[in-house]
């Protein structure tokens, strides 16, 4: 039968109590494999449609995990032929998991977004009367919207200062900025200790700027620093 | 660090984009990449635009659509070839 995969802990944890559900109900257990143990379950599809309900679930069985040892999460909808064939799919990279774990042992991820407030701030409709007219409404646009990223980057550098001369960071990551994006966003690898101290950090660095948002959200699974492919 | 302070915090509307966001698109792959893509919307890019209510309504509706083959938009996961 196929088996799902969640995460890998550490081996030696606590297994998944024998309540714990899965994807689908199915049971979560733990499978032993070259010195590391994986959290899945049985499913009988050789692929999984994403859900919010499942998500959910897979978030919450790493989670359950978490709450063990540091895990290195899987993404949603990881599926392997059987039990011997995942086994054989971690001992063939034992040693990046492995590194993966110790990496972010102790830690939890912390999500920090900074919204462009006033982003959406250009002028209204593009006028028509005029193609210069036009061409000045773009201008503007694309002023605006460049003065407001500026301001941004400069909160995010700000905020990653912050977080790094307080010493409430392991290490930090920056997502990609999309053409056009509503917000900025970084995945802070966080000591679970310092969970709290962080959060007063990152917005105490934003307080100042009345003009940008900052959310935080958290703690999560490692996701963002266990994105190591096949 | 207690169980307790595993509980997710943060705003609400930030709370499910992000889980979304790590869960379908980050975390550890079997093989190649899994990209995800439910009603032409790309979750790596759910804003903060789209509440909650938003983006399950496009999920349910995705999950409808398909139910009325064939479409070959919604939801579309890519999974390792060979499984």
């Amino acid at each position: 039968m196929p088996t799902y995969l969640y995460c890998i802990i550490p081996a030696g944890c606590d297994p998944p109590a024998a309540s714990r559900r899965g994807v689908d109900a199915a049971p979560v257990r733990a499978l032993d494999a070259a010195g590391v143990s994986a959290w899945v379950s049985d499913t009988p599809n050789a692929s999984m449609s994403p859900s919010v309900a499942r998500a959910r679930v897979h978030d919450d069985v790493v989670r359950d995990a978490m709450a063990r040892a540091t895990p290195v999460p899987a993404r949603f909808g990881q599926v392997l032929a059987d039990d011997a064939a995942l086994a054989q799919w971690i001992d063939e990279r034992r040693e990046s998991l492995v590194e993966s774990l110790a990496r972010v042992r102790g830690c939890v991820e912390m999500s920090v977004r900074i919204l462009l407030a006033g982003h959406d701030a250009a002028p209204g409709q593009a006028p028509r009367e005029s193609g210069s007219a036009y061409l000045r409404w773009v201008r503007e646009r694309q002023q605006t919207r460049q003065s407001v990223t500026d301001q941004a980057e400069f909160l995010r550098r700000g905020v990653a200062r912050a977080v790094e001369e307080a010493g409430v960071v392991r290490e930090v990551r920056w997502a990609t900025v999309a053409p056009g994006a509503r917000s900025l966003e970084a995945a802070h690898l966080v000591p679970r200790d310092l969970v709290a101290r962080h959060r007063e950090v990152v917005r105490s660095a934003v307080e100042r700027d009345h003009r940008m948002k900052v959310m935080v959200s958290g703690p999560w699974a490692p996701y963002t620093f266990c994105a190591a492919g096949s | 660090m207690s169980d307790d302070d595993l509980e997710l915090l943060g705003d609400d509307r930030l709370v499910l984009g992000d889980l979304l966001n790590h869960v379908l698109d980050k975390g550890i792959v079997i093989s190649g990449d899994v990209t995800i893509a439910v009603a032409d919307i790309d979750l790596i890019r759910v804003g903060l635009g789209i509440y909650i209510t938003a983006i399950q309504s496009e999920l349910d509706h995705a999950a409808a659509r398909t139910r009325t083959p064939p479409h070959a938009n919604v939801p579309v996961l890519h999974h390792p070839s060979g499984l």
